[in-house]
C-alpha cells in the first residue's frame, strides 16, 4: 500500500489480531457466555443471527480499535510536553 | 487520489455491504418471528393481564395463576393485555419480548421446549414497583 | 475594507471585560463569549447535579432495598431529564456561543438580544424540572405519564417547553448567523468543522423541537383536561406518544452529538499538528446523519407491534446511518496518520471520545438488527449503549472542548497533571461502568429496575465501583477548573496558546 513499511505492516495487523481476540473474548464469544442459552428453535434462531453480528461487530471493531491504537504509539511525539507550554 | 482516500472509500463500500447484508440475513429471521404460524396450529390460549405490578395468567378451562404454567410440547397462543399503563412481555431464554399497550391485545405464539422454569420479566418501565414485577414461566415435562 | 473592520472588532473583543465582576452585567450582558460561558457553567452545574442523582442510583442498586422504589424512579428519571436537557444541550449551545462567531470572524451573534433571551430561559426550566422530579423516565412513556399523580409532571412539561423554546431561539440565531455573518473568504468549503456541526445541529433543533412541543402539549392537555390523546378508552393512542416522541429525541441524539464531533474535528487536528483529513468528507457526513436523523425515530418501538412493512425500511436506515458516521471515525483515525500527537488532556478525551463511539456504533448495529433487538430491547444493553453515546461521546467532548478552550476562555493554564488525573479516573470508571452495563443487558437485565435477580449482583457492584471513579474524577475537574480559572499561570500568548503557529495551522480565520 505504500504508506506503512513491512515491518509496520506486521505490528500493525499484530495490534488487530490481538484486539480481535481480546474483544471476542471479553464480549462473551468464548469460554464467557453473557448471552442466555436459548430453550426454543426460534430463540436458536435469533442467537444464530447474534454470533453472526457478533464476530463481524467484533472483526469491524478489531479494525477500527486496532488502527486506531498503533496510529496513537506510532506518531505518538514524545518530545511536545503533555501540557501547556 | 492517495492511498488514504483509496483506503477511505474502500471502508464505504465495505461498511455499506457490510450493514446492508446484515440487515438483508436479518430478514428471514424477522419472518419466522413474526410468523404467526410458524409452529402451526395451537393447541390452546392463554390469555395474559398484565396490570400494576402483576401477571395473570387466564387459562382454557378459566382456572387463573400468576406464573405461567405449561407443558412441554405444547404450542400455546398467548393473548396480552394491559388493564392500565405499557407493559413488556419478556422471556430472555426465548429470546423475544412484546410491549403489552393498553387497548391493544398482542398475540405471541410460544413452544414449550425445553422444561424448565425461566423468568417472565417486564421490560417496559410501568411504575414504581416495575422491578417487581416479575413472575416465572413453568415449562413441566 | 471589510477585512480591516473585522479585525479592528477583534481587537475590540479582546479588550472586552470580565462580564462576571458584577450581578448588573451578568444579567444585562449580550456578548456571545459571556453567553457561551454562561451556558457552560450553567451545564456543568446540572451536569453535577445529574451525576449525584446517578450515583444514588448507583447506591440504590448495588445495596438493595436502602432507597425506596418512588425515591428511585425520580432519581433516575431526574437524572435523564438532567444529562440530556439541562448538561449536554446547554453545553453545546455554550460552546457555539462562544466558538461560531469566532470562527466565521463575526463580532457577536445576529440576534444578541435573543441570544440572552435563550440563556435565560434555562434557569426557570431547571427549578420547574428539580423541583417537578418526575417520576415516569426521561422518556415520559404515555399512560404512565398521563397517569402521574401530583404537579411534578406538569412543572417538568413547562421545564422543558421553555427549555425547547431556548433551543429553537438558539437554533435560528445560530443558522443566521452562520448563513449571513461569514467575514468575507470563510465559506462553506473552508469554515471550522465544528461550525457545519453546528449548522447541522441547529437545523435539526428548528425542525424537531416543535414536534417536542406539540407532544408535550398534548400530554399536558390529557393531564389536567382528559382530552384523551393517549388513552384508548376515548379515541386515543399511546402509540402516538411514543412516534411523535421519538420524532424528536432521535434528532435529539444527533443534536447532542454532532457539536461535539465538531469540537473533536477541530481539538484532533490541533493536537496531530496536521490539518484534518478529508474535510469534506465530514462536512458531507455531518450533514447526511443530520438528513438521515430525521428517517430512523421507529427504531426505539421495535417491540411495540409495528407491522413489519413499517419497521424493515426504518432498520436499512437506522443501517446506513452508521456509514456517514464510519466515515468520521476513518477521517479522524487518518488524521492521526503521519501526525506528531501531543497528549495533553484535551487529545485525551478526544481519542477516548473516538474509541467509545466506535463501542457505541458496533452496538447500534445489534440493536439495529430487528431480532437482536426483542432480545436487547429495554435491557441495560440500550443503557450501556446510550451511555456510550452520553457520556463516552457527548460529556468527553465537553471535558476534552472545555479543557483545549480553557486558555482562550480565561487566557490561563489549567493544570496538567490534574487534568490527566481527571482523564485516568474518568475513562477507567467509564469502560468499567458501561460494559458491566453492556454484559448485564446481554445477560437480559431490564433497565429501570429498582431490585433485580441475585445473579447480577456482581456486575451491579462492578459498575457502582466505575460510577465512583468517575465522580472521584469530575471532582478533580471541578477543583482544577475553579482553581485555575482563579490562580491558574498566565498563557503568554492567547491568541495560540497551543502554539499552533509553529505548525503552519491557526484556530481562528485572518
Amino acid at each position: 500500500m505504500g504508506i506503512l513499511s513491512t515491518f509496520d505492516r506486521i505490528v500493525w495487523g499484530l495490534t488487530i489480531v490481538v484486539t480481535f481476540i481480546v474483544l471476542f473474548i471479553i464480549g462473551g464469544g468464548f469460554m464467557l457466555s453473557w448471552y442466555p442459552d436459548p430453550i426454543d428453535a426460534r430463540a436458536a434462531m435469533i442467537k444464530q443471527y447474534y454470533d453472526l453480528v457478533y464476530v463481524a461487530g467484533m472483526f469491524v471493531s478489531a479494525l477500527f480499535v486496532g488502527t486506531f491504537f498503533y496510529l496513537i504509539f506510532k506518531f505518538w511525539d514524545r518530545s511536545q510536553p503533555a501540557g501547556l507550554e | 487520489m492517495n492511498t488514504l482516500e483509496k483506503l477511505e472509500w474502500a471502508t464505504i463500500i465495505g461498511a455499506t455491504i457490510l450493514l446492508f447484508g446484515l440487515a438483508a440475513l436479518a430478514l428471514p429471521v424477522l419472518d419466522a418471528l413474526d410468523n404467526p404460524d410458524y409452529y402451526g396450529e395451537p393447541d390452546y390460549i392463554v390469555n395474559v393481564v398484565a396490570s400494576q405490578w402483576s401477571w395473570n395468567f387466564i387459562y382454557p378451562d378459566g382456572s387463573e395463576s400468576g406464573e405461567l404454567k405449561i407443558k412441554q410440547g405444547d404450542i400455546v397462543r398467548l393473548e396480552l393485555e394491559s388493564k392500565d399503563v405499557i407493559h413488556s412481555f419478556y422471556v430472555r431464554e426465548m429470546g423475544f419480548k412484546v410491549d403489552i399497550i393498553p387497548g391493544r391485545t398482542r398475540i405471541h405464539i410460544i413452544l414449550a421446549e425445553t422444561p424448565g422454569e425461566y423468568w417472565i420479566q417486564c421490560a417496559e418501565f410501568c411504575g414504581a414497583y416495575h422491578g417487581g414485577m416479575r413472575t416465572k414461566v413453568i415449562i413441566e415435562e | 475594507m471589510e477585512i480591516k473592520e473585522v479585525k479592528k472588532e477583534a481587537t475590540a473583543q479582546k479588550e472586552h471585560k470580565n462580564f462576571y465582576s458584577s450581578w448588573k452585567t451578568i444579567l444585562t450582558t449580550t456578548h456571545h463569549t459571556d453567553i457561551g460561558v454562561m451556558y457552560l457553567v450553567f451545564s456543568l452545574f446540572f451536569f453535577f447535579m445529574g451525576g449525584f442523582a446517578s450515583l444514588l442510583v448507583r447506591y440504590g442498586l448495588t445495596r438493595g432495598g436502602s432507597i425506596a422504589p418512588e425515591a428511585y424512579s425520580s432519581l433516575f428519571t431526574i437524572h435523564g431529564v438532567s444529562m440530556i436537557f439541562l448538561f449536554v444541550i446547554p453545553a453545546w449551545a455554550g460552546f457555539g456561543n462562544y466558538l461560531v462567531p469566532k470562527y466565521i470572524g463575526a463580532k457577536d451573534m445576529y440576534f444578541p438580544k435573543l441570544n440572552a433571551l435563550g440563556f435565560w430561559l434555562l434557569p426557570p426550566a431547571g427549578f420547574l424540572i428539580w423541583a417537578g422530579m418526575p417520576n415516569v423516565g426521561w422518556t415520559a412513556y404515555a399512560p404512565l405519564s398521563v397517569y402521574a399523580a401530583g404537579w411534578g409532571m406538569d412543572m417538568t412539561i413547562l421545564g422543558l417547553h421553555l427549555l425547547g423554546t431556548s433551543s429553537i431561539i438558539g437554533g435560528l440565531n445560530f443558522i443566521v448567523t452562520i448563513m449571513k455573518m461569514r467575514a468575507p473568504g470563510v465559506t462553506y468549503r473552508n469554515m471550522p468543522l465544528m461550525v457545519w456541526t453546528q449548522l447541522t445541529t441547529s437545523f435539526l433543533q428548528v425542525l424537531a423541537t416543535p414536534v417536542l412541543a406539540m407532544v408535550l402539549t398534548l400530554l399536558l392537555l390529557d393531564r389536567n383536561l382528559g382530552t384523551g390523546f393517549f388513552n384508548p378508552a376515548l379515541g386515543g393512542d399511546p402509540i402516538m406518544w411514543q412516534h411523535l416522541f421519538w420524532f424528536y429525541s432521535h434528532p435529539a441524539v444527533y443534536i447532542m452529538v454532532l457539536p461535539g464531533m465538531g469540537l473533536i474535528s477541530q481539538i484532533l487536528p490541533s493536537m496531530s499538528r496536521q490539518r484534518i483529513f478529508g474535510y469534506s468528507s465530514i462536512a458531507v457526513s455531518t450533514a447526511l446523519i443530520g438528513f438521515l436523523g430525521f428517517g430512523v425515530w421507529a427504531h426505539h418501538m421495535w417491540t411495540t407491534g409495528l407491522s413489519i412493512t413499517a419497521r424493515v425500511p426504518f432498520m436499512f436506515v437506522t443501517m446506513a446511518i452508521a456509514i456517514p458516521s464510519g466515515v468520521k471515525v476513518f477521517n479522524w483515525v487518518a488524521t492521526l496518520y503521519g501526525g506528531k500527537i501531543k497528549l495533553s488532556t484535551p487529545m485525551l478525551f478526544s481519542l477516548s471520545f473516538i474509541l467509545s463511539f466506535i463501542i457505541q456504533g458496533v452496538e447500534g448495529v445489534f440493536l439495529a438488527a430487528i431480532p437482536l433487538d426483542y432480545q436487547l430491547q429495554d435491557t441495560y444493553y440500550v443503557v450501556s449503549h446510550l451511555h456510550y453515546v452520553l457520556f463516552g461521546v457527548s460529556a468527553q467532548a465537553v471535558f476534552a472542548g472545555i479543557y483545549y478552550y480553557f486558555p482562550y476562555m480565561t487566557g490561563r493554564k489549567y493544570n496538567e497533571t490534574l487534568g490527566q488525573l481527571h482523564f485516568a479516573l474518568t475513562t477507567v470508571g467509564m469502560y468499567t461502568l458501561f460494559t458491566a452495563m453492556l454484559f448485564l443487558g446481554l445477560a437480559g437485565a431490564p433497565r429501570r429496575y429498582y431490585q433485580y435477580l441475585p445473579e447480577f449482583f456482581n456486575l451491579n457492584v462492578a459498575a457502582s465501583f466505575g460510577a465512583i471513579l468517575i465522580a472521584f474524577g469530575a471532582l478533580v475537574f471541578l477543583y482544577n477548573i475553579l482553581s485555575s480559572w482563579y490562580r491558574g499561570p498566565l498563557v503568554e500568548n492567547q491568541e495560540d496558546p497551543w502554539k499552533l503557529a509553529d505548525y503552519g495551522l491557526k484556530e481562528w480565520p485572518d
